[in-house]
Order: C-alpha cells, then sequence, then structure tokens
C-alpha cells in the first residue's frame, strides 16, 4: 500500500553527503544531512526512513559531479529492435559504467530525420552508492527509484520559466537554473526548449556572510556556462532566461554582479516553490535550491529516466512484485468482502421471506384443515371426493380401450374372412399436429394403440381380387375408426411393377397343397 | 530474497494471503451453498402457499360444484374403484367371467399389489393399489375371447386397463378337428395371452391407525 502513499523519502546523493527529505503532500521536511564518512550511515538513514518517513516510498536522486551524458542519434527501426540497438549502443558509450540510462528527446525541427535522438547517461558504481542502497535495503521501504538530479530538474526548471514568463510574449528557447546546495556546490541546468541540455556542478563559498562575495562567484560561474552554452549553439535572439535561488538579502548584490544578456530573476527557494505549488516548509536558509528539488521531484508520481543496473533491479524488482502482491491481495479482499457481504445480505433477506411465507403457509393450511374437518364433520369429505375423481380421470388417459377396435376390425372382415392373428399393444410414438401441418412430427410423444391383424386368403383366389378385399377391409376401418390410422403393412401380393410377389408354378402331376395368401393391417391411435 | 522484501512484508503477504482464502472458502464454500439453500427453500415454501391456496379456492368452487362430484364419486364406487382386491373374490370372478363368456380355459396369474406413490390420495387417507394379472386363454371362436374382454372392461370392479392382447388362431380346419367337434368334445382354435392391470384405491392402513390412535 507504501506505492500509493502520497508521502515520499527523497535522498540526495551529492558529493560530500546524503541529503534526507521527507515530502508530503503540503510540506516538505529536512531531516538530515549524513557526510559519506559517517560510519553509521547506513543503520541512521535506515532509522530516519523507518521512523520519520513512516516507509514512505524512497526516491534517490544522484546529484554528484562525476555523471556523464552523452548525446546519441539511433536509426529508425521497430520497437525491439531499438531497444536492442539503445542497449548496445548504450553499452558502447559507457562501457565502464554499471548504471547508466537512455532517455528519448524531442527531435528538433528542421533538425536531421535520420534517427532518434536520445540522451545517454551514467554514473560509476561507487561506494556512497551503495551505502544508499544498503541503507534503503534495511529500512525495508519500497523504492521508487534511483534518478539523476539534473535530468529530472529539467521539468522544474521549464514548470518555473512558464510561470515567470506567463505574461512575456516572446519566449526565451533557453533558461539557466542556478542554485547552491547543502553539499557546498553550486548547480546550474541549463535548458533548451524545455530539455536538458548542459549540467554543470562548481564548488562555490558555502556562506553568505559576504554578499558580495558569494555574488560574485555565481556571476563567474554563470559567465562560464555561457561560455559553454556559444558551443551548443547559443545565439543571443533565441532569448534566455536565468533564474537564481538566493536569499533575500543577496538579491541586490546578486543583480548588480550578474553582468548576462537575458532575463534574469532571483528568488528564494520559498518563492520559486510556490510558483511551481509545491512548499519547502519551514527553512532556517531560504538560499538552498536542493530543498526545491525535493518538493518538487517528491511529488512528480512518474519521473523521466530510472536509472538501471543490476545491483538496483536486485533490491527494485522484489519489493516491487511484493507491494503489488500486496495490492493486488488487497483488492482481492476488497472484491471477496463485498461478495460475502453480498451473499450474508440474500440470505438474510431471503430467510426473512422466507419466515413470512412459511408462516402464511402454515396459517392457510391451518385455515384450510379447519374448513375441510368442517366439512367433514357435516358428512362431505370433500378431499376424497374431489382427490379419487382427480385420480380416476388422470389415469384414464392410460386406458388403450380395445373392444371398439375390435368390434370395428368385426365388422369390417365380415363372416368370409380368415382372421389368423390379433395384437394390441401400447406404443410411445411422435405426436402427428393437426391436419394442416400434413403429419410433420411436433417431436412431442404420445402413448398409441396399435393393433396388427393378421388375415388369409385361399391359395385359389386370385392374388388381385386378395388384395382388393384387403384394400375394402383398410378403407372400412377408416370410416369405423375416423381417429386411428390404418394401413396395410403387408400386402397379399404387390402388383405394381414396383411391387415385390413371391409365389411358385409346378407341374400339374406334382401339386400339393398350396399356401394362402397371408395379409397384415396396422391400425394406430393416440389414447385420450 | 526475504532479507529485501523484508520479514514484515512477508508476514503481510502472508497474513492478507491467509485472509482472501478465508474469505473465499467463507463466500463460496459456506455462504454460496447457503443461498442455493435457502433460495430452495423459499421456493418450495412459495409453491407450497400457491398449493394450500389453489385447495383452498378449490374448496370454494368444490362446494358450489359438490352435487354433480358427488354423484361422479358415487359412480366410482359403483364401478368398484373402492374395492379392496380381495384374491379369493378375484379368482371368483375370473371364473364365473370364464363361464360366462364360453371361454374354454381362463389361466391368470395374479402378481401382487403394488402400492403407487400418490400424493392425492395420500392427502386423502388413502392408498392406489395396482395389481398385474396375466390371462392366457383358449377358446373355440374369437368371439368368447371378445366376451371375456369385455366383462373385464365393464364389469370387472376396478379401473382396468388392458395393455397387451396377443391372440392367434393357429389349428386349420381339417377333418379330425370336425370329428373331435362334431363329436361335442371341444378343442381350442383360438389362443390369446392378455395382461391386465387393474387399479383401486383402498384406505390408507397406517393413517387409519394413526387416526383410532389419535381417537383412543
Amino acid at each position: 500500500m507504501s506505492l500509493l502513499s502520497s508521502s515520499r523519502c527523497v535522498l540526495i546523493m551529492g558529493d560530500e553527503g546524503l541529503q534526507v527529505f521527507l515530502v508530503k503532500t503540503n510540506n516538505t521536511h529536512q531531516l538530515g544531512f549524513f557526510p559519506w564518512a559517517a560510519e553509521d550511515l547506513e543503520a541512521s538513514v535506515s532509522e530516519l526512513i523507518v521512523k520519520k518517513c513512516r516507509r514512505a516510498p524512497v526516491v534517490v536522486f544522484n546529484d554528484m559531479v562525476e555523471q556523464h551524458y552523452r548525446k546519441e542519434t539511433i536509426p529508425k527501426a521497430s520497437y525491439f529492435d531499438s531497444v536492442n540497438i539503445m542497449k548496445r549502443r548504450l553499452n558502447v558509450a559507457f562501457p565502464n559504467y554499471k548504471i547508466r540510462a537512455a532517455l528519448k528527446l524531442k527531435t528538433v525541427s528542421g533538425g536531421k530525420k535520420d534517427g532518434i535522438p536520445y540522451l545517454f547517461a551514467a554514473i560509476p558504481m561507487s561506494n556512497s552508492f551503495n551505502k544508499v542502497l544498503k541503507a534503503v535495503t534495511i529500512s525495508g521501504a519500497p523504492i521508487a527509484g534511483f534518478y539523476l538530479l539534473p535530468v529530472e530538474a529539467a521539468a522544474l526548471v521549464k514548470d518555473l520559466t512558464a510561470k515567470l514568463n506567463r505574461n512575456k510574449k516572446h519566449k526565451s528557447t533557453w533558461t539557466i537554473f542556478a542554485g547552491q546546495h547543502h553539499n557546498g556546490g553550486l548547480r546550474q541546468i541549463v535548458t533548451r526548449n524545455g530539455e536538458l541540455a548542459l549540467t554543470r556542478l562548481s564548488p562555490i563559498v558555502d556562506t553568505d556572510v559576504q554578499p558580495d562575495l558569494w555574488a560574485k562567484e555565481v556571476a563567474s560561474e554563470l559567465d562560464s556556462t555561457m561560455s559553454y552554452l556559444a558551443r551548443f549553439g547559443y545565439k543571443a535572439t533565441d532569448g534566455l532566461d536565468v533564474i537564481v535561488i538566493a536569499n533575500d538579502s543577496l538579491k541586490d548584490s546578486l543583480q548588480a554582479s550578474v553582468e548576462i544578456e537575458g532575463d534574469v530573476s532571483i528568488l528564494t527557494s520559498y518563492e520559486a516553490a510556490r510558483l511551481i505549488n509545491s512548499n519547502v516548509g519551514v527553512q532556517e536558509d531560504y538560499r538552498y535550491a536542493d530543498v526545491l528539488h525535493a518538493a518538487y521531484l517528491g511529488k512528480k508520481k512518474i519521473l523521466k529516466l530510472p536509472l538501471e543496473a543490476t545491483a538496483i533491479n536486485e533490491v527494485v524488482q522484489p519489493r516491487r512484485i511484493a507491494s503489488y502482491a500486496v495490492m493486488g491481495l488487497a483488492l482481492g479482499i476488497l472484491g471477496l468482502s463485498y461478495m460475502a457481504f453480498h451473499y450474508w445480505q440474500q440470505i438474510a433477506d431471503m430467510k426473512d421471506q422466507l419466515l413470512v411465507s412459511t408462516q402464511k403457509t402454515q396459517a392457510m393450511t391451518q385455515e384450510y384443515n379447519l374448513e375441510l374437518e368442517k366439512k367433514k364433520a357435516l358428512g362431505f369429505d370433500l378431499k376424497l371426493v374431489n382427490n379419487s375423481i382427480e385420480i380416476y380421470n388422470k389415469a384414464e388417459k392410460d386406458r388403450m380401450e380395445p373392444l371398439s377396435v375390435i368390434k370395428a376390425i368385426d365388422q369390417a372382415i365380415g363372416g368370409e374372412t380368415h382372421l389368423d392373428k390379433l395384437s394390441f399393444n401400447i406404443i410411445q410414438a411422435p405426436k402427428k399436429t393437426d391436419d394442416y401441418s400434413y403429419g410433420y412430427s411436433t417431436g412431442e410423444m404420445e402413448n398409441q394403440l396399435v393393433a396388427v391383424l393378421s388375415i388369409s386368403y385361399p391359395s385359389t383366389d386370385s392374388p388381385d381380387e386378395s388384395v382388393r378385399k384387403v384394400n375394402d377391409i383398410v378403407e372400412k376401418l377408416k370410416i369405423s375408426l375416423p381417429d386411428a390410422e390404418s394401413k396395410v403393412v403387408k400386402q397379399v401380393a404387390d402388383l405394381s411393377y414396383t411391387g415385390n410377389v413371391t409365389g411358385e408354378s409346378r407341374d400339374a402331376s406334382r401339386a400339393t397343397v398350396q399356401e394362402d395368401y397371408v395379409a397384415e393391417i396396422e391400425i394406430r391411435r393416440p389414447m385420450k | 530474497m526475504i532479507e529485501i522484501i523484508g520479514h514484515r512484508k512477508i508476514y503481510f503477504i502472508g497474513f492478507l494471503a491467509l485472509v482472501a482464502v478465508g474469505l473465499y472458502y467463507y463466500g463460496f464454500m459456506h455462504l454460496k451453498p447457503q443461498v442455493v439453500k435457502v433460495e430452495r427453500s423459499l421456493k418450495v415454501s412459495k409453491s407450497e402457499f400457491s398449493q394450500i391456496k389453489a385447495n383452498m379456492d378449490n374448496l370454494v368452487i368444490g362446494l358450489q360444484q359438490f352435487d354433480t362430484q358427488k354423484e361422479e364419486f358415487n359412480k366410482l364406487r359403483a364401478y368398484g374403484f373402492f374395492d379392496a382386491q380381495d384374491r379369493l373374490d378375484l379368482m371368483l370372478r375370473f371364473r364365473e367371467m370364464q363361464k360366462e363368456s364360453g371361454l374354454l380355459l381362463a389361466k391368470f396369474d395374479i402378481s401382487p399389489a403394488k402400492v403407487e406413490d400418490n400424493p392425492l390420495a395420500k392427502d386423502a387417507g388413502f392408498q392406489v393399489l395396482t395389481t398385474n394379472i396375466k390371462f392366457n386363454l383358449e377358446a373355440i371362436e374369437d368371439v368368447d375371447v371378445y366376451k371375456f374382454l369385455y366383462l373385464f372392461n365393464y364389469g370387472f370392479p376396478a379401473q382396468v386397463f388392458i395393455t397387451d392382447i396377443k391372440m392367434s388362431r393357429d389349428i386349420g380346419i381339417t377333418r379330425t378337428l370336425i370329428q373331435r367337434l362334431g363329436s361335442g368334445s371341444p378343442v381350442a382354435i383360438v389362443k390369446a395371452e392378455v395382461m391386465v392391470t387393474i387399479k383401486t384405491m383402498i384406505e390408507d392402513p397406517l393413517q387409519k391407525k394413526t387416526d383410532e390412535e389419535m381417537v383412543n
């Protein structure tokens, strides 16, 4: 859950030591400064993170002198190819530095279009870096990331310039931001169109007892930076803003010392912070800029250039996974709790309904039984009368009623025809629809009475005569049993050219008793 | 790994996982089946209420139609729908029917009676009794078989279901047969196998006993 925390513990690594800040939504606290030489640095910083920062996510900014930058252009390629090319180029550019990263820059309009410009950055794996990593590891706080202060501070410079120049018609292309850090150095960040163009860290006097001396040193460093800018393509027509962080008491001396052509703004860290909607809190001295960086960058959720190194990943990845696991589990618990509550509520509601329904049923049953008893006492066993009639009528649907069919068969065959076999049974067959559906099955099943009668004619009769007689019987059955389907299933002989006729022809001297002709008729009638 | 993540966080993750598993089991293994169970009970209860309400409505309507129904009930009684299916009585009746129809032989096989699971009968304090009977009949003429079936269908004290009939005339008219018939000795020319089920309602002895016990 700490990843969602609004507080951040900001560590700024300088050449002299480590600055620790706690950045909250509306305030920034400077918690301490630890020189690298301090014996118990790891334990002290870790304790501070645990006790003062309450294990808020830690974000580390490198503000040391040894930072290496290079602008490279990488040819356009597919996403995966460009990632591989960039890694290889980064490796080639800084083979001796383990901590490095690359930042995609904006393509300058009118510039070369044969590739994408990248800012490559690298720092060495130093003793101080290891100490910070160890301190954070011991604390158990989640690590939000390791970053380079000048790269990330370019955004602060951009925002600050925009606020200062909001009423200006012609916006400057270049900005020099200069501010002294607690480490004793003057950090200058030069941006061109809002992107980092140059950064310098130079040692100057760390006192304002002699305002003129401090102002002169700052002015001198600014002049040196200007001489570098010409090499970066600076022209006077581009426009230049100079922002210097200084105490109120030093503003006049500094204004008098700076002789650069451009708009010079001298602000206290408090004023600068107000402009960019941050708060540096109560400080003894408002001439330091590192607290401003901490206040601004500590609130930013997404920073530009996270540094990558195996040592960092070994700590960051497991903690990130653990944090995601916590978040996932917390969300799961939330969902499951909601589900459990929903079920519980459903059960409670239904139990209430069940109680009402049971009570109603009981009351109604009681009333019903009372009524029945009253009727029974009067000599009316209504239940027996009603139920027995219902049972009887339901069962009647299963009656085959073969007698009417037997009677119809008897009338149809007459006295002369020889009935050999007669069988009745009940089968389950698909229900037929009305006449208009042409006898197609509806898929429903029904009980049907099936009667099969077998009749025979003497062999002395001619086959066509026997066929006619059989057909006559079927026609009569159709008339007497209109609700039944009567058909010949086996004819004595089929005399059509598609039919089958069996028989034999013998020599008259060898004549024996010939077999009779046999026909079968089937009657199907749906039951009630 | 544990050192990097920290014991505290590991325990916390473990605790959250336990809570999640507990909630999952509580929700899906305990509450959900309970929802289904209560839902089913509610449906049963509602259906019971509808049934009893329908019975109540029928009772009111029944009272209005009672005269008609009582007439029908008396007819059922006259048909023998409330006959106790006494086996000795059945055999005597079969013998009478055999003589009456002119059958040469009526062999019967009466199966043990079965009590049908019928809630309507149970509600009225009765049982529905069914008995399957198999007949092997022999006759000189097929009309005798028809007479027997007719007597059974319309004269037997029960609800009668003829479920299967197989009738055949296997013997040809020969000289010997005519001689035997002429001498007055009967010969079975027509044979039939008939399956019949009879159904009646009898008072539930258990319920009756309970009522008696209650009276005592």
